[in-house]
């Protein structure tokens, strides 16, 4: 009798078990709906970014942000006023830095959060940013930096030999150095320039200018 | 006796089968296949004339929503290219009003309203709507509903293709946030339309129209004089009568519509209900022509027979486990427990079209959804819901078949009289 118990016991918490993982999504949603669907979007092939670009923007507007103490202020920042909150994403949770200034990186410098920049944001070369980069301004990123995606609400530059894992969005022009790998979409809401030979997934502007190698 | 529960169960296994064998089809078409895009090189290059008929009854807190939207969407609106017409179906709320202010506001907005009218239905209003319409491609939205700017231009880009009457666009539930039962359904549909519909548009079976977020020629819609009054699922009822004249309804998953669902369980039994008489209704009127049908390919028929068969499903289930139960206890031949435990596994896997579990699975991987897919478990409660509706929905829609319950189809003269009028020399 009591083996069968037993069993009846393993099965009902197996079957129980089952459920606990939709009750923690539903006490704590990390796939909040609903499902996005950008109301304004006339042309898709940007839809991705302009979504990136909107979540930044009201992430940096939300509340939840702390001034990051003295002792913990990364160099680059340069002494900026910086804020920080942590998000979850699909790989477990990441760092977010916001800097509400304009903001100059100095070269060679590996950046492990994601940050937002409110004001410009120029990086010099060989800096390596291992999350994604939103810049409210201007984006000036020197040669050889590598990132993952970037985004800005203004004009941007890419770097000779720079590498984007992602996308490169930006709501004025942009110009792509030369020697440039870009493994997603190039988007701009005015010109693209590709300066010389450079490797772009896709591109997306309302207009394309190539110009010949070296000029 | 023991025979014949032993034949049924066998009879039933087979059928659940045959229906997992589909639903694993469509998820490894639509998660590994290629995807057919239904013309969508043609956005925006394409743009027929379009009329967009709106039902709207006691909708005054979603219309001035729908119609501001359909209002700034993006689409040609020179020399009556695009016309809105706003149906107010016998309205007691302000819905009367509203549609006369955006009437006034826009001039490609007409409004048409039902008073004191027959017959009291949905497709009657849509009827209604139709005989207003000038324009070459008919689109149909729902009054809660919130279709994006480029929606029209995706719905319309198939059209290019002459054998294509109809188009499907994809729904997707604005309300989640709302409750449990929202965020459940969210999965349903996805799996429904990113899967369902989009693996059945790929394999060239019967996409089927949902009834709003899509549209049909008016041409074809006139041969077929508008949606039957009287049918509960007006929708299936034309996709069916499309695909057995000859043409094709395409399924467009990039256009998305946001809907509302239904956040009490007990209304949503409601409507699954409803859907579950109309649909058992199609099944009882075409599953014979659709298999005699000379114009559709066998895994057409196949399928179309397969879809018509989605609201009989659940009462095929409950007597597979009625006499699952019965044969187990008490006239068991030696494979009865190895059959009842085959069939329990079968049964949890699928009922019918209301989304397979692994469907769900695919949509969530293609919708980046990596955490809802966590609430799938909550499915099988909805889905022994389901079971309980649909059985009944397939008894009461069986009884009003037999007898004279059920009304003969009625279309509209008025709007085939009027096109037929309008072509002629």
């Amino acid at each position: 009798m009591m083996e069968y118990l037993v069993l009846l016991g393993v099965f009902a918490m197996m079957f129980f078990l089952s459920f606990v993982p939709g009750y923690l999504e539903y006490r704590l949603p990390r796939d909040p709906g609903p499902l996005h669907i950008d109301l304004s979007r006339t042309v898709e092939p940007r839809s991705e970014a302009l979504h990136f670009r909107m979540s930044s923007e009201s992430l940096g507007k939300s509340q939840e942000w702390t001034p990051v103490p003295p002792a913990n202020m990364p160099q680059w920042t340069g002494g900026a006023l910086t804020y920080q909150r942590e998000l979850k994403g699909d790989g477990g949770s990441f760092k977010v830095l916001r800097i509400d200034q304009d903001l100059t990186i100095p070269a060679g410098t590996t950046i492990e959060s994601a940050i937002i920049v409110q004001g410009n944001l120029v990086s010099e070369q060989d800096c390596s940013f291992r999350e994604w980069v939103y810049v409210k301004g201007q984006c000036q990123i020197g040669r050889s930096n590598k990132l993952t995606s970037v985004a800005s609400g203004s004009d941007m530059i890419i770097g000779e030999e720079s590498e984007i894992f992602g996308f490169a969005d930006s709501d004025g022009n942009v110009r792509i150095g030369e020697g440039c790998i870009v493994r997603g979409l190039v988007g701009s809401g005015g010109k693209i320039t590709l300066e010389g030979s450079c490797e772009v997934k896709k591109l997306n502007g309302r207009v394309i200018i190539v110009a010949k190698s070296g000029g | 006796m023991s025979l014949l529960v032993d034949i049924a169960i066998l009879v039933i296994v087979a059928v659940v089968f045959a229906y997992t064998v589909r639903h694993y089809r469509f998820y490894w078409d639509r998660t590994f296949g290629v995807q057919e895009k239904a013309s969508q090189s043609f956005v925006g290059a394409y743009a027929p004339s379009v009329s967009i008929v709106c039902p709207m009854k006691n909708e005054e807190n979603v219309a001035p929503r729908l119609l501001d939207s359909l209002a700034s969407m993006d689409y040609p609106k020179d020399n009556g290219r695009y016309e809105v017409i706003a149906v107010d179906d016998n309205s007691v709320d302000k819905t009367s009003e509203i549609v006369d202010e955006y009437a006034t506001k826009y001039p490609f907005v007409k409004a048409v309203h039902r008073s004191s009218s027959p017959i009291l239905s949905k497709p009657a209003a849509l009827n209604a709507g139709l005989t207003f319409a000038n324009n070459e491609i008919v689109l149909f939205f729902d009054a809660d509903y919130i279709p994006p700017r480029d929606c029209v231009k995706k719905l319309v880009a198939p059209f290019t293709d002459p054998l294509v009457a109809g188009v499907m666009g994809r729904v997707v539930p604005v309300n989640t946030p709302e409750a449990l039962v929202c965020r459940v359904l969210e999965l349903e549909r996805a799996a429904g339309y990113q899967v369902d519909q989009q693996a059945r548009h790929n394999l060239g079976l019967i996409p089927q129209y949902g009834g709003t977020v899509g549209g049909f020629r008016r041409a074809f819609l006139a041969s077929q004089k508008g949606f039957d009054a009287y049918h509960l699922a007006e929708d299936t009822d034309i996709t069916y009568r499309a695909f057995l004249s000859g043409w094709k309804i395409c399924y467009v998953n990039a256009a998305e519509c946001y809907e509302e669902v239904v956040s009490q369980i007990h209304r949503r039994g409601v409507q699954v209900r409803r859907w579950g008489i109309g649909h058992n209704y199609c099944m009882f009127d075409h599953w014979l022509r659709t298999l005699r049908s000379p114009l559709l390919a066998f895994w057409s028929k196949v399928d179309g027979v397969m879809l018509l068969g989605t609201y009989f499903m659940p009462f095929i289930q409950l007597a597979g486990w009625i006499l699952g139960i019965y044969s187990y206890l008490f006239q068991p031949p030696f494979w009865s427990p190895l059959l009842f435990a085959l069939f329990l596994t079968l049964a949890y896997n699928v009922v019918g079209n209301l989304a397979l579990f692994s469907e769900i699975g695919s949509a969530s991987l293609l919708d980046r959804r990596n955490r809802s897919v966590w609430l799938l478990p909550l499915m099988l409660q909805i889905v022994l819901y389901y079971v309980l509706i649909g059985s009944r929905s397939f008894i009461d829609s069986l009884s009003a078949h037999l007898t004279t319950r059920r009304r003969k189809r009625k279309g509209t003269e008025k709007f085939q009289e009027s096109y037929l009028k309008e072509r002629s020399p």
